[in-house]
């Protein structure tokens, strides 16, 4: 029901989102088990101002590399493919949908705010946990709530209605939504991310990133964006849209087996880790 | 429109999969040389095949090994491969470059491709354990830009993880193995035999006082049954010990007589206990061999030295008795006997010089044990009759003596003898003695004396108690006296055959004593005819 609800309504609109035709090139060629170093620096070298941000990236204290990367190449293989696939695919996506309307109710810098922290979150969590490739659930809390920039930019009038129906009912936005359109930004930013063929462990883990113990395949992906996506707000940095601290899920919680004492010594990196990853909003210029 | 779309998809597919199972070649290649490296117990061993592996998938120059020293927190070059020998790899990354690598823990070029003096490619392979960091693979390559891919990069962080469980797995069976040395050294320390045996009765531990102690020949014991290496009456115990330590959990120590080395017999002390795993469940028996023998010596010893408490106690009384009798007739002459009693003074006076005799006797054996004991007892050599000593020894005898004869026969013509004549008459005195006063009255005592091509030799034998057959071997040993305290009450220190014993022994000579209780003793001695 729902998804064909989100399906129809979105076919409704003539252009979907794309992904920029580099950052969606170099994506798939990081995949790509054979692609070699510098055809990816190629494919990256075609958009100038994604191969400074590439750059700028690379440099910023979030990877701390003790040494200047000069090249594209060597920002590749320095930081590795994981990261270069992230540094693309956060740049391009942020710089397609951070132009802000001036909306008092979803104020796009501090939307991102919210993203990045619940990344560098999912990251922490996945370190602590010793899952490998925690790289890719730092782009998984990214972008949890990918689907609320969707829903602003193509439905704005709806999404401001379901943003003051948050607030004045005191109900999370993703109720608020589910009201209004019969779907929420959790699965149309999946679709999406589908659509630009991200991984699709990637793609279930923010679908079900606030239900997380209801699918089984990323149950504890999707559990780690889920607690994450909750201490961003214990944190207070960013923003989301709506001022309802969400019901933690037990069984996710249960399943990541972290307790206070352990989010509190995580607390400070955490923070220290964000300061240094403003680089990805791409205004790193404007608090310099 | 449709037939092209769907020739386009299959041969997407077809590609894909190709793709694919080209990657699963490869992966199970890798797997199979990863559980090479997994095999190794050696650390070179490992570093080799993790070098071989690396090198299939990276062709590099040359490569080496860094590993973290915990101690000193500092890296050494631990293995190299490609290097001309005893040079070390040059241009080491800067340290903080290396932290940071360890930090991501995947493989990482440092070298930027572009930079165009740049002749080499230099790339760190971190290999990390379970918990910490263990080192890196420093790695270099001829500038050639295409070898980094997500492929190699995979393959590689797999290599080094399975190196990383090999290092560590390396790590943990060192550990075992000195853990085993220390417990092998404790086992060896302990004086008792012990051996460990399981359930099937293969011995799992042994140590060397088992095999010194049971006298085994077998070389390679541990995984043999203990059927197979012991004998007899041991094998048979140790069998029924085992077979009881298991169904009742324990086990009575019980004795075996067994002779592990010819001519060498000793009783074995055989006692068990299970042994468990940390479950508490029986895993097998073991079995602690000691050797009583060694207790018998002990035995020995607390006897000697009751007897030297006896002799303490015998000799004052062996003292007092003809001093108390010198002094009842020396008082008697004094006071009692008239001057003119002539008779009774002789008599007395004869008393007293045999009672003095008596004592010169007991005062020399003291002193001739002594002298045996400090090692002053030297030994003055004239050439003698052995037939003329005996009969001067017993006319001392016969003068005295009314109610026993002595006998004497000599085969032979000289019987010349080249030893210490006083010696030798000490000897005779003693051994004649000792019969006589073992001789009830009507005994007869008789010597002879035989001569041989380079020996003479010479019994004394007696009709007297004779000596019980459990105590004959002790005779020789100083202090002893045969326990005779039902029989007779019969005077001695009980120092007169141990003397005697030595000196035919101090002469190269030797000594046996025969003896049937109730018919009667032979002493026998012989001497060499010419001094040695
Ligand atoms: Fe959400
Ligand atoms: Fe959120």
């Amino acid at each position: 029901m729902e998804n064909e609800k989100l399906k129809e309504r979105l076919s409704s609109i003539k252009s979907l989102p794309t992904l920029p035709v580099v950052a969606s090139n170099v994506i798939q060629l990081t995949q790509n088990p054979d692609s070699t170093a510098p055809e990816i620096a190629d494919a990256i070298s075609q958009d100038q101002s994604l191969s400074s941000k590439v750059l700028m990236t690379a440099n910023s204290a979030y990877y701390g590399f003790p040494g200047k990367i000069n090249t594209i190449n060597y920002a590749i293989v320095v930081l590795g493919l994981n990261n270069i696939k992230n540094i693309v695919l956060s740049t391009s996506i942020m710089e397609r949908f951070s132009e802000s309307d001036d909306d008092f109710l979803f104020d796009r810098k501090q939307f991102w705010q919210h993203s990045l922290l619940c990344g560098i979150i999912s990251k922490k969590i996945s370190e602590h946990m010793g899952i490998k490739n925690f790289e890719e659930m730092f782009m998984c809390g990214l972008l949890h709530d990918f689907g609320k920039v969707v829903l602003d930019t193509y439905f704005h009038e709806e999404f401001v209605q379901a943003l003051e129906m948050a607030k004045t009912q005191e109900i999370p936005i993703k109720d608020a939504e589910y009201k209004i359109f019969g779907f929420n930004h959790s699965g149309v930013g999946a679709l999406l991310l589908k659509r630009w063929s991200l991984p699709p462990s990637m793609v279930k883990s923010v679908e079900f990133h606030h239900k997380p113990d209801e699918k089984k395949s990323v149950k504890r992906t999707a559990s780690i964006v889920h607690v994450a996506d909750y201490l961003c707000r214990r944190i207070g940095i960013g923003s989301g849209g709506d001022d309802v601290t969400p019901t933690l899920n037990k069984k996710a919680w249960n399943l990541l087996e972290l307790n206070a004492e352990i989010i509190k010594k995580m607390t400070i990196p955490i923070i220290q880790e964000f300061k240094s990853a403003t680089g990805f909003l791409g205004n790193e210029k404007d608090s310099e | 429109m449709k037939k092209e779309r769907l020739k386009e998809n299959h041969q997407f597919l077809a590609k894909t999969i190709s793709g694919l199972t080209d990657h699963i070649d490869l992966f199970e290649t890798v797997q199979d040389l990863s559980r090479k490296i997994i095999s190794q117990f050696d650390r070179k061993k490992i570093f080799q095949t993790f070098s071989q592996i690396v090198k299939e998938v990276v062709a590099y120059k040359y490569a080496a090994i860094f590993l973290f020293d915990k101690t000193d927190k500092s890296f050494f070059e631990a293995y190299n491969t490609g290097i001309p020998k005893n040079r070390l790899i040059k241009h080491l990354p800067e340290e903080k470059v290396i932290t940071w690598v360890m930090y991501q823990g995947r493989w990482t070029v440092i070298t930027d491709f572009e930079d165009k003096k740049a002749t080499k490619i230099y790339s760190i392979l971190p290999i990390v354990g379970r918990e910490q960091s263990l080192g890196f693979m420093y790695i270099v390559t001829d500038n050639d830009e295409s070898f980094y891919n997500r492929k190699f990069t995979s393959i590689l962080g797999f290599v080094a993880s399975q190196t990383a469980i090999a290092l560590e797995n390396l790590r943990l069976y060192d550990k075992i193995k000195s853990s085993q040395a220390y417990l092998q050294n404790m086992v060896e320390s302990i004086s008792n035999g012990i051996m460990a045996i399981d359930m099937e009765g293969k011995v799992t531990l042994i140590n060397r006082n088992t095999t010194a102690i049971l006298g085994i020949k077998t070389r390679q014991i541990i995984g043999r049954h203990y059927m197979d290496f012991l004998k007899g009456g041991l094998k048979k115990e140790v069998n029924k010990i085992h077979k009881e330590i298991q169904s009742k959990g324990y086990a009575v120590e019980s004795m075996v007589s067994y002779r592990p080395y010819k001519e060498v017999q000793i009783t074995v002390g055989i006692t068990a206990s299970l042994l468990t795993d940390q479950n508490k469940e029986t895993i097998g028996t073991i079995v602690v061999f000691r050797n009583m023998s060694a207790s018998t010596e002990i035995k020995r010893l607390t006897r000697l030295d009751k007897m030297k408490s006896e002799f303490v106690s015998n000799a004052s009384h062996e003292l007092r008795t003809p001093l108390s009798i010198i002094k009842s007739y020396t008082e008697a002459l004094l006071t009692q006997v008239e001057h003119e009693d002539i008779e009774t003074r002789e008599h007395f006076l004869s008393v007293i010089d045999s009672e003095t005799d008596h004592l010169t006797g007991i005062v020399s054996n003291f002193l001739d044990v002594s002298r045996i004991e400090s090692g002053t007892y030297g030994l003055d050599y004239s050439q003698f009759s052995l037939k003329e000593l005996v009969n001067s020894v017993i006319v001392r005898f016969k003068a005295k003596l009314t109610n026993i004869d002595i006998f004497t026969d000599f085969k032979g013509d000289t019987h010349v003898l080249d030893a210490d004549e006083d010696k030798i008459r000490e000897v005779l005195i003693n051994l004649i003695a000792n019969s006589v006063k073992f001789s009830p009255t009507g005994g007869i005592v008789s010597i002879t004396v035989l001569e041989r091509d380079k020996s003479v030799i010479c019994s004394i034998s007696d009709t007297g108690i004779g000596i019980p057959k459990d105590q004959l071997p002790f005779i020789f040993d100083k202090f002893f006296r045969v326990d005779n305290s039902d029989t007779y009450e019969i005077e001695g220190t009980g120092l007169g055959l141990s003397i005697v014993k030595h000196i035919v022994e101090s002469h190269g000579g030797s000594m046996v004593a025969e003896s049937i209780l109730g018919k009667g003793s032979v002493f026998t001695f012989s001497l060499p005819k010419k001094r040695r």
